[in-house]
């Protein structure tokens, strides 16, 4: 990977991060400023508090927020654990849909 | 490594608080001083938080458990006496008792911890969700818990019943091949599940915010280090944890460099049995503190940022309505690794 390449995956993250906070503040009702929402921050249980019901609604938004979709075998356990996991599923979701 | 990762194993903790909080209010708001979360827990439930110092650096890893109108608190510290520390700081007239000299710590972790759990204290322990405490006959308590992403009971038995818990423990764990799991090997765990560690991470003078722990942290409440924390939070952090993965050693305290600059050092290090490579949490500039990047070098050796857990934990997989230990082979897991 090249500083360039390295450059530009850090601003798509970065880019991606802040819309998931979104995600999570404005339609999870996740109650912390954006700043306070860690990429590795866990999303379920004491993490950010969410819960089995909260994960259809989540995956729902994604679909809606990144115009992607997340057919059921593709979204993982293990892609639904942390804020930077989300973003890895956006990542590899984007256009394959 | 093994029997936590496929079956189950068992650990004797050591240095692990035990403290109760009694005296009505008191005990509430004392808590909720020390403790960096919001305290909002009903009977039985469990908060996993943090205890800072006034600088807001972490001075405890604790769960604290409501039962009744008391609390229970297990911690473990960054080398303070929890303790004194509660005492220093008791509120309304809050009572605090060190109850760790009178019970014996067992802790279980694995897969098919619950199946052992089921076999000691009966099958209603399936049905505990996580971060929930039981009471245990003949006294004692459980916590569903665990730092390793697996499935985890702390135990906490009374000393003079405790030799006859470990032989139970044991000899109904002999169908599940249990293991021993040493202090080394839990440290591994938390490292490639992304669990705080404060014996190792945890001294090392960061705040909730190089830490990634603002999760655990209230910004509704005062308490203690709650003033230096958002000073921290207006000043804004240089440098955040990021996890890294190589396939040779990476060593704690080696310098992390990145197009021929410095960018950060590793903070804990450790070999993964189950991924074969090699899994550190570096302090990396906030510039580069991203996962997906494979241009670092760690002592030499290239390494990769990548997202944790680094584990696809097969308790994520396992239920105890259809699993069994001696039917896992039936079963079809997902790899362990991920992004192998």
């Amino acid at each position: 990977m090249t500083k360039d390449e390295a450059m530009a995956l850090v601003a798509r993250r970065t880019a991606l991060l802040e819309r998931v906070r979104k995600v999570l503040i404005e339609r999870l009702n996740v109650a912390r400023p954006p700043d306070e929402i860690d990429p590795d921050a866990p999303l379920f249980g004491t993490g950010l508090g969410l819960d089995s019901v909260d994960a259809v609604e989540l995956v729902v938004s994604l679909e809606t927020e990144f115009a992607i979709t997340l057919p059921e075998g593709v979204v993982g356990r293990r892609s639904m654990r942390t804020v930077g996991s989300l973003i890895d599923l956006v990542m590899s979701r984007e256009g394959a849909s | 490594v093994k029997a936590i990762r496929e079956g189950v194993a068992l650990a004797r903790p050591k240095g692990t608080f035990l403290i109760r909080f009694s005296g009505g209010d008191g005990a509430w708001d004392t808590l909720n001083h020390l403790s960096s979360s919001d305290l909002f827990l009903r009977d039985g439930q469990i908060i996993h938080t943090l205890w800072l110092a006034e600088d807001a650096t972490p001075l405890g890893d604790v769960y604290v458990c409501r039962t009744d109108e008391e609390f229970l608190v297990i911690g473990e510290s960054a080398g303070v006496d929890l303790v004194a520390h509660a005492k220093k700081n008791v509120r309304l007239g809050a009572i605090v008792d060190d109850l760790a000299p009178a019970y014996t710590p067992f802790s279980l972790h694995g897969p098919f911890a619950w199946e052992l759990m089921a076999m000691l204290v009966g099958g209603g322990v399936v049905g505990v969700p996580y971060l929930s405490m039981f009471r245990l006959d003949g006294g004692g308590w459980g916590f569903r818990a665990g730092k390793t992403g697996e499935y985890g009971y702390d135990l906490f038995v009374p000393n003079e019943g405790a030799a006859a818990w470990e032989k139970r423990i044991r000899e109904a764990g002999a169908k599940l091949d249990l293991g021993d799991a040493t202090e080394d090997v839990l440290q591994q765990c938390r490292l490639e599940n992304w669990f705080f560690d404060i014996r190792r991470e945890g001294k090392k003078g960061l705040s909730p915010l190089e830490l990634q722990l603002q999760w655990r942290t209230s910004s509704a409440k005062e308490y203690i280090g709650s003033a230096a924390l958002a000073e921290r939070r207006k000043r804004g952090i240089a440098r955040r944890v990021l996890t890294m993965v190589a396939p040779s050693e990476m060593r704690e305290g080696a310098e992390v460099r990145l197009f021929g600059a410095s960018v950060g050092e590793v903070l804990a290090a450790g070999k993964s049995e189950e991924r074969n490579d090699w899994v550190a949490l570096a302090l990396v500039d906030v510039a580069w503190s991203h996962a997906g990047i494979d241009a670092f070098e760690i002592g030499g050796v290239p390494a990769r940022s990548i997202t944790p857990p680094v584990l696809d934990n097969r308790s994520l997989y396992v239920n105890p309505q259809t699993h069994t230990y001696a039917s896992r082979a039936e079963a079809v897991f997902p790899p362990l690794a991920i992004g192998v």
